[in-house]
């Protein structure tokens, strides 16, 4: 190895810095008021809601909202919007998938399903690889860039919604955030010092605009994207 | 100019510049892209209130992570170890590589995929491993455009731009056995499935780092097309590569930073994928990287640092100074000839490389500082090229011809005889050259320094008589005078004296003002 120690690897920026070496603590940086938030918290509730749906159709995301409940009826519906050959569904194997029975849901349509199975191991990822929709429970989701937001776990793959061809993302109304701001300080409440490994911060379909600056949607993520919002 | 991982083309500036004004695809490419993308960050800009606020904040962020930058890489080193990242640290840019290697090595591995990232380009990571054996995949649209074609940057966000629909084609028909059309949604297509064998296949990842976050030992990504969400989900194992002070302390000043960069950069809100990765998959995930190697890089840095550009390593590679730049516009990428090009690559390049290396670089600006008007982290660009062109001149950098002309032009603007004599017989020289085109224009291109102006500019006549001659000769017009045989000037100075000599104060004042109000009429009248 040519690397060294980071001791070593300190010394020339402690040395421009005028000193020999990096302090044990420094005055910290004041952005608990950052400018971001004065504009998000002068957003009444509705309007945040209301700006989700916006921006969410300007990325060319589908959206529903429904009602507690009612989530595995909207992602069949959703589901079934596709081609009929290109159906199978990919679900993570979080908690909420079977309160509220998305699993008996998919079978009642008859639509093929496969549960995210990390006991397989990387086995899982290839098997996803031949599946058409990924869906997910989201962390939580973002107003002003109609984002969901997706924390990987052993329950909820990377993969689930990363590389079928379609990803539907499920998420609560009462996790919507004005500003992503907002958003990562609840997820620091949530997981602490103990965060996730992957948090995905995603705003509609993979896109391009490499050739001739011609904005082409669907590369090597997700092509089609939706939300469902349960209104709790 | 010397080529290395940094500069790809040692042509001298001069010709690298001829090359990219003949390319009418290049220029016109780059034209609309600045069009575009300033286009859409200005409404960017525009529909958030306090977006000159953000800016203010990013470079205080930003100058807080520099001011303290020995503590916060120890922070953030601390809290990815703790989160199960291993982090390497590599001073220079042969140290970054030889570490790649080597975890290429320990697992096994001769192939990998890569999302987009800058400073693996400036420490020459693909050519390394190639030479050892290993490829790197460019899996981003425009990279492996440029891959695939041996092609270099003309972008630092949209690289690939100056390639057109057909030779895009072209080069995969030829390449990867592409039979499809010019379309550039079959293009994509096309790159969609042939790299999806090589993601599912690829036991390494390879990426950069927009942001690390000292506070939780995060590396996050913003991206648009998915790969780097790929890379990071199939491979067993990724390398991380970043630059040493591309560091936020926590979550919060990534906020900031993350809502100001993707505005910046391509002139939308966000992009498709932000990703905040921390340490390793967690025991039970079946995907993620199971190892992941962090290498942070000096490569330069810390001597930034020490030096009067420190304020440099602010900057976020959003590629908006160029977006903005009136030069980039008609030289494109390619007419700087380095991997950083651009107002931000002027500045950094010659810091990265030296000057002796960076031939006339800071000259492909004309400091008009539109630049400093889009950086997000408000760097003050085109005053760090300007000392750039002055710290040339101070320490001999400068052309034999040029310190020729400006030792002459010294002597002669120091010296009353020779300055009378060239002024006196420069308007008939520049007549005779100008003949009747009126102007010094391509004909005299010939004639050595002064083609440097006229090759591509006109350069105005001197006029057929010097305004000091004119001066010397006027008939001086006849200031009016009062009944006291007073001019107004004359009238304003004697105001002034009696308020000095202790008149009543505010009448002097105003006898002063009328007089000088006089005193304007008087000059508007003469001229």
């Amino acid at each position: 190895m040519s690397t060294v120690s980071l001791d070593e690897f300190l010394k020339p920026f402690s040395a421009a810095l005028g000193r020999d070496e990096a302090p044990e603590q420094v005055e910290s940086i004041d952005v608990q008021n950052s400018v971001q938030f004065i504009v998000s918290r002068a957003m009444a509730p509705a309007q945040i809601e209301e700006k989700f749906i916006d921006e969410v159709k300007k990325i060319g995301v589908l959206v529903k909202c429904c009602a507690p409940g009612q989530e595995a009826s909207a992602v069949v519906e959703e589901v079934r919007r596709l081609d009929a050959a290109n159906r199978t569904v990919l679900y993570a194997a979080d908690a909420w998938a079977d309160e509220c029975g998305l699993p008996a849901a998919l079978e009642a349509a008859g639509l093929d399903s496969v549960r995210w199975d990390a006991s397989k191991g990387r086995d899982a990822i290839q098997e996803a690889a031949h599946l058409d929709v990924g869906v997910t429970f989201a962390y939580g989701a973002i107003a002003e860039t109609g984002s969901v937001v997706q924390c990987s776990s052993e329950a909820s793959g990377r993969s689930v919604c990363t590389i079928p061809p379609c990803h539907i993302a499920v998420v609560k109304r009462s996790k919507l955030f004005a500003r992503m701001g907002e958003l990562l300080d609840d997820l620091q409440g949530t997981y602490g010092a103990d965060m996730p490994s992957n948090v995905s911060v995603i705003s509609g379909p993979s896109a391009t605009a490499d050739i001739e600056l011609v904005r082409v949607v669907g590369v090597h993520g997700p092509v089609h994207t939706a939300v469902i919002m349960v209104e709790d | 100019m010397a080529t290395s991982p940094v500069i790809y083309d040692d042509a001298p500036l001069r010709e690298r510049v001829k090359n990219a004004l003949a390319d009418d695809f290049k220029h016109n490419a780059i034209k609309s892209a600045q069009e575009t993308i300033v286009g859409n960050r200005n409404k960017c800009a525009d529909a958030n209130p306090l977006w000159e606020e953000l800016r203010w904040e990013a470079a205080y962020i930003r100058n807080h992570v520099l001011e303290n930058l020995d503590y916060y890489i120890r922070e953030f080193a601390k809290n990815a170890e703790a989160a199960g990242a291993t982090v390497h640290f590599a001073p220079t840019a042969e140290d970054a590589v030889e570490c790649a290697l080597d975890i290429f090595e320990e697992v096994h591995a001769t192939r990998c995929v890569k999302s987009k990232s800058m400073v693996t380009e400036e420490v020459g990571l693909n050519e390394y491993l190639e030479k050892h054996g290993i490829h790197a995949v460019e899996t981003d649209c425009a990279e492996n455009i440029l891959q695939t074609a041996g092609s270099k940057p003309s972008h630092i966000v949209v690289p690939a731009l100056h390639f057109n629909r057909d030779s895009i084609r072209d080069l995969y028909r030829e390449k990867k056995g592409y039979t499809g059309s010019n379309s550039p949604e079959e293009i994509t297509k096309f790159l969609r499935s042939n790299l999806r064998e090589e993601f599912l296949s690829a036991k390494v990842g390879v990426t950069g780092c927009n942001f690390g976050v000292a506070e939780t030992g995060s590396c996050t990504l913003v991206t648009n097309e998915g790969n780097a969400r790929m890379a990071t989900t199939v491979p067993e194992t990724q390398i991380v590569m970043m630059g040493a002070e591309r560091i936020v302390p926590d979550l919060r000043s990534l906020d900031t930073l993350v809502a100001l960069l993707v505005p910046s950069a391509v002139g939308s809100k966000i992009t498709s994928s932000f990703q905040v990765n921390t340490g390793a998959a967690k025991p039970g995930e079946a995907d993620g990287p199971t190892k992941v190697h962090i290498i942070m890089v000096d490569n330069g840095r810390s001597k930034i640092l020490a030096s009067e550009f420190r304020g440099m390593l602010r900057c976020i590679r959003c590629g908006a100074c160029m977006n903005n730049c009136p030069v980039y516009r008609h030289i494109t990428g390619h007419g700087y000839g380095t991997i950083y090009p651009g107002p931000m690559g002027v500045v950094l390049t010659p810091l990265l490389e030296g000057y002796e290396n960076t031939d006339k670089l800071p000259y492909a600006c004309s400091l008009c500082g539109a630049c400093d008007d889009m950086c997000p982290v408000r760097i003050p660009l085109h005053r760090h090229i300007h000392k750039h062109k002055f710290n040339l001149a101070e320490h001999g950098h400068t052309s034999a011809p040029e310190q020729a002309t400006f030792d002459m032009a010294g002597k002669v603007l120091s010296n009353r005889l020779l300055y009378d004599i060239a002024t006196g017989s420069g308007s008939r020289g520049m007549k005779i050259l100008g003949g009747a085109y009126g102007a010094l224009g391509l004909s005299t291109s010939w004639i050595p320094v002064l083609r440097g102006w006229t090759s591509s500019r006109d350069m105005d006549l001197m006029a057929k008589e010097r305004f000091r001659d004119r001066f010397a000769k006027r008939t001086p017009v006849a200031a009016e005078l009062d009944e006291n045989g007073m001019s107004a000037a004359d009238r304003a100075e004697a105001a002034r004296e009696k308020a000095a000599a202790g008149a009543h104060a505010s009448v002097a004042a105003g006898a002063a003002d009328a007089a000088e109000q006089d005193l304007s009429q008087e000059g508007g009248a003469r001229a």
